[in-house]
């Protein structure tokens, strides 16, 4: 009898899970970011973030020698083996490099071709993708910095994604390549319009054109700006690396971003709302970001 | 005072997985721990504590993942329930179980994961790339089983208070 009690009270505490849990996936999937469960989330956010950056700071050293374990093989773990070697005076070095590197990406975000009316806010990424299912980064600002869901993140090479939810000392950003991702693109120097999107497993873009348009491999893309994007026009995003023709219904196009997603330190949040100006884009080349040439405005060039 | 302590354990593993192991991924992916609390729970005091866990442990986690709320909590309850019910079954606890606990467990949570989450309409979940990732996570899961159950075994109350058909046996 007590076993049997046992059991349905077991079954009872299941079923109760069950339906709590299909609620809150329920109510998740239709309400947004505002709602009660919006708040808990950012207040969870909010109490993690300053952990997530101390371990960031910590997790660089950590992060090559685990790196050199898993990814790398040999070649990566004898360099660990020498660094442990290295004296006080080639510590000193080695930081003094690494401030020199990072002042050469705030040098290639400062110089990025943008009006400079559109306020940019730089910030640190501090964590990358929680789960294994999304492609997300995390930056050192959020809320108090006015950084808020929807803004446009670039990097030194161009776009990095959008800000998916910002909180008190921490914003998400969704990158190009999450599949739910899409940006409004256009083929630079041409009126070839599309929408990219991101692709599970895979690094590349997705751009589904009419057939007959002119694409090439080697095309560099840039966001379009068209009405209602979340992204200014002219921001580089990638080159064309593939183009399959599908008979009856158009071209498949795979776009490579330029943006190394794994390498991402700093990037830069654009104050910027759809239907804002646009931006000055170089006339060479797209990539990198840093290069410099005479810049003209792609309003010009859309006219 | 039990609850108290799985509690703690469900804070801090949930802290450690969103804070440091997104930095130690292995092969780009990162393990459960949140499920690995909940089954070691469900392997010690049974499938109602290890569901109860596992549902905790995966909202926890939840709120910093973009799949919907409650996805993880449902497939980690789920999991555990499951566990927890073979778990009584079992006659004997053979040496060197944790690791292989930890790679069904971690399979299992994957695809029920992933099959809810296709369920719900989570795109991202609907690639092939989805079967690599589960079973990397579970490999993951096995090489940390172990210390998460001594973690589990050595921060709640003593063998003694867990149901007897759930004690360890030497």
């Amino acid at each position: 009898m007590a076993v049997h009690r046992r059991a349905s009270r077991r079954r009872y505490v299941l079923l109760v899970l069950v339906l709590t849990s299909v609620t809150l996936i329920t109510l998740d999937t239709r309400s947004d970011d505002s709602g009660p469960l919006g708040v808990v989330g950012r207040a969870a956010h909010t109490v993690v973030s300053p952990v997530e950056k101390a371990v960031d700071s910590l997790a660089d050293p950590l992060n090559d020698w685990w790196q050199g374990l898993t990814d790398r093989g040999s070649l990566k773990k004898e360099n660990e083996r020498l660094r442990r070697e290295l004296s006080e005076l080639e510590d000193e070095r080695r930081q003094a490099q690494e401030a020199l590197r990072e002042n050469e990406v705030f040098e290639a975000l400062a110089g990025l071709p943008i009006y400079s009316d559109i306020h940019r806010e730089t910030a640190r990424v501090v964590n990358r993708s929680t789960g294994n299912f999304e492609w997300t980064i995390t930056l050192s600002k959020g809320s108090e910095s006015g950084i808020s869901p929807n803004m446009a993140v670039i990097g030194p090479d161009g776009v990095v994604g959008k800000v998916l939810e910002s909180w008190t000392g921490g914003s998400k950003v969704r990158l190009l390549i999450d599949p739910d991702s899409f940006v409004s693109v256009r083929v630079f120097g041409s009126q070839v319009t599309g929408l990219a999107r991101g692709r599970a497993g895979s690094d590349l873009l997705r751009l589904e054109l009419d057939p007959g348009v002119d694409v090439q491999v080697g095309d560099d893309v840039v966001t379009s700006g068209l009405e209602n994007s979340d992204f200014p026009a002219g921001l580089s995003v990638g080159e064309v690396a593939e183009v399959e023709e599908q008979p009856g219904i158009g071209l498949l196009v795979r776009v490579r971003p330029w943006t190394d997603f794994d390498d991402l330190e700093l990037v830069q949040v654009l104050d910027w709302v759809p239907g804002g100006p646009p931006v000055v884009v170089t006339t060479t080349s797209m990539a990198p970001a840093a290069t410099t040439t005479t810049p003209t405005t792609v309003a010009e060039d859309d006219e | 005072m039990r609850t108290l302590r799985v509690a703690v354990l469900v804070v801090v593993l949930g802290v450690l997985q969103v804070a440091f192991f997104t930095h130690a991924r292995l092969f780009g992916v990162v393990p459960d721990l949140g499920l690995l609390l909940a089954v070691a729970i469900a392997y010690r005091y049974g499938p109602e504590a290890g569901a109860l866990t596992g549902f905790a442990s995966g909202l926890f986690f939840d709120f910093f993942l973009e799949t919907p709320l409650a996805l993880s909590a449902l497939s980690y309850a789920l999991t555990a329930y499951a566990v927890g019910l073979i778990r009584a079954g079992m006659l004997r606890e053979p040496r060197g179980i944790t690791p292989v606990i930890g790679l069904l467990a971690g399979l299992a949570g994957g695809f029920v994961f992933a099959g809810l989450g296709i369920l719900f309409g989570v795109d991202a979940l609907r690639d092939t790339r989805t079967f690599q990732v589960i079973f990397v996570s579970a490999m993951y899961d096995a090489l940390l089983a172990p210390a998460v159950f001594w973690l589990v075994n050595r921060f709640t109350l003593p063998e003694r208070d867990a149901p007897s058909a759930y004690r360890l046996r030497p």
